[in-house]
């Protein structure tokens, strides 16, 4: 059976033109090329917590 | 060689020289990008627009920068409906390649059309307000609002499912259904719509019996998805090689937004809604009520008013020429008498010329008798001043009271003489009333002395009897004619 408010949750409010913006922005996400100098990045840093 | 992140040279370790990363994991991550987005464009072409949409964003997710996969990711969101999130997807591309980039050629499509962006819009916002109303379980609300949606927006996929949603909670299925067919002429293999058609299929009955009554649309109530049917035909048709299809999606999204008018009166969708304009009807109903007003005024009322008035006035005209006939024959009569009255009064006047001409004659008969009875009695200034009154000249005198006259008259000459001098001193001296009366005496009892008539006429010229002046010039005219009195001005 259909469960008509737990299928309702799954819908969610659609982009208006006014968050176009802010939809762009958030479209900036990271792809394996940014991941993999992010990963650089952190292996020549040195350790922080030497004891 | 360059490297495929930054553009900066790969040293000879196959590392770049300025962001480290090593070519070969770069290569292979834009492969597996090729690879997803070879597998989204396969997605498209069948109309599987969210297994598409799956395979397109992993591709993304590799190489964020593959053109294609991002464009092809717009169109896709494009055809389902999201336009802003379509728009995102061009703006990003165009971002990475500001050149000979086909999302520049999408963009400038979808924004060059105004209107239909603010449709677009308008159904977003109307969405969301449906959402609400769902959650506010105010179904008649949802689907009045979701009827909006769907006429400004007919592939917004998600407004079909909730729409579908709601027809099941109401017990609609039928309706459901073809909500849902819908959904899936878009995108062939939607889970949601697959999902909620599969349980309308195992448990129709329950969602039947669990129908209520009171929700009742019109069944031609969805828009006419026109261009749906046109691309279910070419999304079937063999498609040769990659360009091919991205070719195919572009024309759909070309013909999806370029075709639409400016006009927002011809902008609507077939089978969408137009709104019954009132105001344009009540201003047609009142034109007609006019014509149809003025149109009975020519043909019903005025005929009757024409005729009434026209009796009138014929009525009114014989009534004036009876009237008229009657004042023509008064006018005869008043005429006639007129005529007599005359008559009568002409006589009257002969009777009393008579009688004055009588009473004149007396008159002067006894000025004479008294002008003879002074001379008798030797007065003779007194016998002069009586006579002097009479005019010799007069015709109504008698031959016997002239000849009696002129008797006296020789006899007083000294008298008379005296009496001339004292008209023309004074005349002399300019006192032209003692003048006119010593004058009139001497000219009355001797008329041939024409300087005496002269002066006599100049005396009363002077004091402004012009009558008597005329008629002494006139008398010198006429009985002195080789006078030096003679007057041209009289003549």
């Amino acid at each position: 059976m259909i469960n008509f408010d737990e299928e309702v949750k799954k819908f969610q409010p659609a982009a208006e033109m006014s968050q176009l913006e802010d939809n762009i922005y958030k479209n900036d996400f990271n792809d394996v090329a940014d991941v993999l100098i992010e990963v650089m990045k952190q292996a020549q840093q040195p350790p922080q917590n030497m004891e | 060689m360059n490297c495929l992140h930054c553009g900066a040279p790969v040293l000879i370790n196959d590392v770049c020289s300025v962001c480290g990363l090593k070519q070969e994991y770069l290569i292979k991550a834009w492969n597996t990008s090729l690879y997803y987005y070879n597998q989204g464009l396969e997605h498209a072409k069948i109309r599987n627009l969210t297994g598409a949409e799956e395979a397109l964003k992993t591709a993304l997710r590799y190489n964020k920068a593959n053109i294609d996969a991002r464009n092809l990711l717009g169109l896709v969101y494009y055809e389902t409906g999201q336009v802003v999130e379509a728009l995102a997807e061009w703006v990003i591309s165009s971002n990475y390649q500001p050149e000979e980039n086909p999302a520049l050629r999408y963009l400038k499509v979808v924004q060059g059309n105004q209107n239909k962006l603010s449709a677009f819009d308008q159904a977003a916002k109307k969405y969301n307000l449906t959402l609400h109303y769902v959650r506010q379980k105010d179904h008649d609300l949802a689907l009045i609002q979701l009827k909006r949606v769907l006429n400004a927006n007919p592939h917004f996929v998600k407004a079909y499912l909730i729409l579908a949603l709601i027809y099941i909670q109401d017990g609609n299925v039928d309706k459901a259904k073809k909500a849902l067919q819908r959904v899936l002429k878009i995108d062939k293999f939607n889970p949601m719509a697959q999902h909620y058609l599969a349980e309308l299929g195992k448990n129709e009955r329950q969602y039947s019996t669990s129908m209520s009554a009171d929700t009742v649309y019109e069944e031609d109530e969805l828009p006419e998805m026109e261009g749906i049917s046109q691309l279910q035909e070419e999304t079937e048709e063999e498609l040769d090689g990659e360009e091919t299809a991205r070719r195919k999606i572009r024309e759909i999204i070309e013909r999806g937004a370029a075709a639409e008018d400016i006009n927002s009166e011809q902008n609507l969708e077939v089978g969408s809604y137009k709104e019954i304009k009132y105001g344009r009807h009540n201003v047609l109903y009142l034109v007609s009520g006019l014509a149809i007003g003025i149109a009975a005024m020519f043909f019903l009322i005025m005929p009757a008013r024409m005729k009434r008035i026209k009796n009138e006035n014929l009525e009114l005209k014989s009534s004036y020429s009876a009237e008229l006939a009657g004042k023509n024959s008064t006018i005869d009569i008043l005429q006639g008498d007129n005529e007599k009255l005359q008559a009568d009064l002409d006589a009257l006047n002969a009777q009393l010329e008579n009688i004055t001409t009588a009473n004149s004659a007396g008159s002067m008969n006894d000025t004479v008798m008294t002008g003879i009875q002074a001379y008798m009695s030797g007065d003779k200034q007194g016998a002069i001043t009586s006579l002097g009154t009479v005019d010799l000249t007069d015709g109504a005198l008698s031959e016997a009271s002239r000849t009696c006259i002129q008797t006296i008259v020789n006899d007083c000459s000294e008298e008379l003489a005296a009496c001339r001098s004292a008209g023309m001193t004074a005349f002399g001296a300019e006192n032209y009333t003692e003048a006119i009366t010593q004058l009139q005496v001497f000219c009355n009892l001797k008329p041939d002395d024409a300087e005496a008539r002269y002066n006599l006429a100049k005396a009363y010229e002077n004091v402004g009897n012009i009558e008597a002046a005329t008629a002494l010039y006139q008398d010198i005219n006429t009985r002195f004619p080789d006078s030096e009195y003679v007057t041209t001005m009289y003549q």
